[in-house]
């Protein structure tokens, strides 16, 4: 299957007609001058446009794919109305399914199964919350631990723990070799 | 048999012409107080350099001259009926209520209204009184009456007190004309570039649009030709692309065609007033079609004018600077460039006012608001029999097409009324 193909299908929930707005792209560089993740990083919106045009699987390895913030800065501002954002999202799944998924977003998939949060409570949060004079612990995963067994078995079935290559039994990330 | 233009631009004066010198009797309906057109705004023309007022005026002064042409400024068409060969069109006149050619100027110097001068893209002022522009057609004064004080509340009469000539009592009246013909040529506005706010036009007084840079290069102009912002001559100015065209966001995906080449020839003009300072454009891809444009193009690199493929992305202030963001497209680098003028190369829109004159008229608009031609082998005659297209209500373009397309739309009109006339 083409790279394009490969995006479409594990972008399914964004549409074709999303991802095929990616052939628009005029290589104008409107999305490299508005991304905030390009002004501290090596990240360049277009180039990686241009190469999902021109099907360069290359990418899929690239760790530049990993540095969007999903600000959806460039998405607002394309001129060709070029899903920019949604292509990278389902880019990264392409990528994921690969074996190539940046150590970070591991870590936030980590706490996802392991805490039913991308970003768990902390105890300057808890102490946040009282101050606000809310509950210290919020009405999630936190304070139901049926919720949180509740997603753990959808990464099971989805395979989503193999994905992020999570491990039960030391409730952590598996080493795995840096692709 | 009569004719009739719609629109005194340089498409509408030369269609008018023609077919008058063709022997056929002609009215010239002008909305605003005075022929040109946006054409008058600018001070000299691509590729060439030619001087515009040395060609317009002459074309001006012979349209206004020509006994076979009635000239109605200041006037608007309500409706039309009939068919080609013998429309009935009605047509409003508003009064201007200074005899033509009465310009001694002390009114102006009494009128205490002062409101921005649209000519001059609103950088300086004028009256409520006042002539439209230099070499404006009919000349001498005209009263803009929605700003009037003796037409908003009778509180002020300042200018009859030194001019007998103006007549307040003149009214508005409603004409009737029979004519063969219709050429509209109504033209086009600039684009608001406040719908790219990331440009933050609205925010600084260093960011304009090209039209204002026009007027500030013309020796007529608010600066007297003398290239000032914010007080100061500037030392470094970019020009931005594309601004408003090729562009689905704000609905515009068609190219405006003349941005390229009319800032290049703004930055030739920048570069004789301003010799030391950095000039740069950012462009997506250059296009200088036009007979002579690509040599005028590298005439414009060769006097240090900078260009940088990439769209301009910001435009922000450091506090010191204006700074405008982009992605170097060749060399896959952002890059900020610190300004102290921005440029806008603001594109091509429909003329406000296109979709009623659409309905009066029945003639078809394309989705953008342009007029649409019968087919690309007709391209000035529309679906409506009689009634032709000429500049850039039809679609952008620069002063040379607009005129050939002036001319194509005479050709056509004269043939169909002579037709009709045997
Ligand atoms: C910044 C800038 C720089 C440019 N520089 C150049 C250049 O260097 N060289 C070049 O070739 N071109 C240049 N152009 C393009 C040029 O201005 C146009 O090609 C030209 O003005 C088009 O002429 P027109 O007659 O079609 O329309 P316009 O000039 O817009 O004239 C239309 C006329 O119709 C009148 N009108 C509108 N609606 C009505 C109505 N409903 N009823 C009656 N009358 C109406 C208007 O008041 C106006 O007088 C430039 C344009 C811009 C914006
Ligand atoms: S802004 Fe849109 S059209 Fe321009 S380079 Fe980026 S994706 Fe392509
Ligand atoms: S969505 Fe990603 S690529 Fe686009 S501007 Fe934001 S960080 Fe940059
Ligand atoms: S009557 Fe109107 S135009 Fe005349 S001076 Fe007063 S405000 Fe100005
Ligand atoms: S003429 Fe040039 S600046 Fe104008 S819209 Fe076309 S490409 Fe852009």
């Amino acid at each position: 299957m083409s790279l394009i193909e490969d995006i479409e299908e594990s972008g399914w929930v964004f549409g074709k007609d999303t991802i095929d707005s990616i052939y628009a792209c005029m290589q104008c560089g409107k999305c490299t001058g508005s991304c905030p993740s390009g002004r501290i990083t090596g990240y360049r919106t277009r180039r990686l446009m241009n190469k999902v045009q021109s099907g360069d699987r290359s990418i899929l390895e690239d760790p530049d794919i990993w540095l969007c913030t999903t600000c959806y800065t460039c998405y607002e501002r394309c001129p060709r109305e070029v899903k920019t954002t949604d292509v990278i999202r389902a880019l990264r799944n392409v990528a994921a399914k690969e074996g190539y998924m940046s150590k970070a977003h591991r870590a936030t998939a980590m706490y996802v199964i392991k805490t039913g949060h991308a970003v768990p409570i902390n105890d300057a949060t808890k102490k946040l919350r009282k101050k606000l004079g809310l509950s210290e612990i919020p009405p999630t995963t936190h304070k139901y631990p049926e919720a949180l067994k509740a997603i753990q078995n959808i990464s099971k079935k989805m395979k989503f723990d193999k994905l992020v290559g999570f491990d039960w039994n030391t409730m952590n990330l598996e080493e795995r070799e840096e692709k | 048999m009569k004719g009739l233009v719609i629109g005194g631009g340089v498409a509408g004066l030369r269609a008018a012409l023609d077919i008058a010198n063709a022997g056929f009797d002609i009215y010239l309906v002008e909305r605003d107080y005075s022929i040109g057109g946006r054409s008058a705004q600018i001070t000299k023309s691509y590729p060439d350099l030619t001087n515009i007022k040395d060609v317009l005026k002459p074309l001006m002064e012979e349209v206004y001259n020509h006994e076979r042409i009635t000239l109605l400024t200041n006037s608007e068409v309500l409706g039309l009926e009939g068919e080609a060969g013998n429309f009935k069109v009605k047509i409003e006149k508003k009064p201007r209520y200074v005899p033509d050619g009465e310009s001694c100027e002390k009114c102006i110097e009494v009128c205490p209204v002062e409101i921005p001068n649209e000519f001059n893209e609103r950088l300086d002022k004028r009256k409520a009184i006042f002539v439209p522009f230099s070499y404006a057609i009919p000349d001498g004064c005209v009263i803009d009456e929605t700003n009037c004080l003796h037409f908003k509340d009778g509180s002020c009469s300042r200018c009859k007190e030194v001019c007998d000539g103006i007549n307040f009592d003149q009214k508005a009246e409603t004409i009737e004309i029979d004519v063969g013909s219709v050429v509209v040529a109504t033209g086009f506005d600039p684009f608001d570039p406040n719908l790219r706010p990331e440009l933050a036009y609205d925010k600084y007084d260093g960011v304009i649009t090209s039209l204002e840079l026009e007027r500030i290069l013309d020796e007529d102009g608010p600066t007297g030709g003398k290239i000032i912002i914010n007080g100061k001559e500037p030392k470094s100015v970019v020009f931005a692309h594309c601004i408003g065209s090729r562009d689905k966001k704000v609905e515009n995906p068609y190219c405006s065609r003349i941005c390229c080449m009319y800032t290049a020839k703004e930055a030739y003009m920048l570069r004789e007033k301003l010799p030391n300072a950095e000039i740069s454009a950012c462009y997506i891809d250059m296009r200088a079609f036009g007979k002579g444009c690509e040599e005028f193009y590298e005439e414009v690199q060769k006097k240090q004018v900078l260009y940088r493929r990439g769209v301009a992305a910001e435009v922000y202030s450091n506090g010191v600077n204006l700074v405008l963001r982009a992605e170097d497209t060749l060399l896959s680098e952002p890059y900020e460039s610190a300004a102290d003028m921005i440029v806008l190369a603001v594109g091509v829109e429909p003329k406000e006012g296109s979709s009623e004159l659409a309905e009066n008229l029945g003639i078809k608009m394309d989705e953008y608001g342009f007029f649409v031609e019968k087919n690309m082998y007709d391209p000035v005659e529309t679906e409506k029999e009689g009634i032709f297209l000429a500049g850039c209500c039809q679609g952008p373009k620069d002063i040379t097409d607009s005129i050939l397309q002036g001319g194509a739309a005479a050709a056509k009109a004269i043939g169909l009324m002579g037709r009709h006339s045997n």
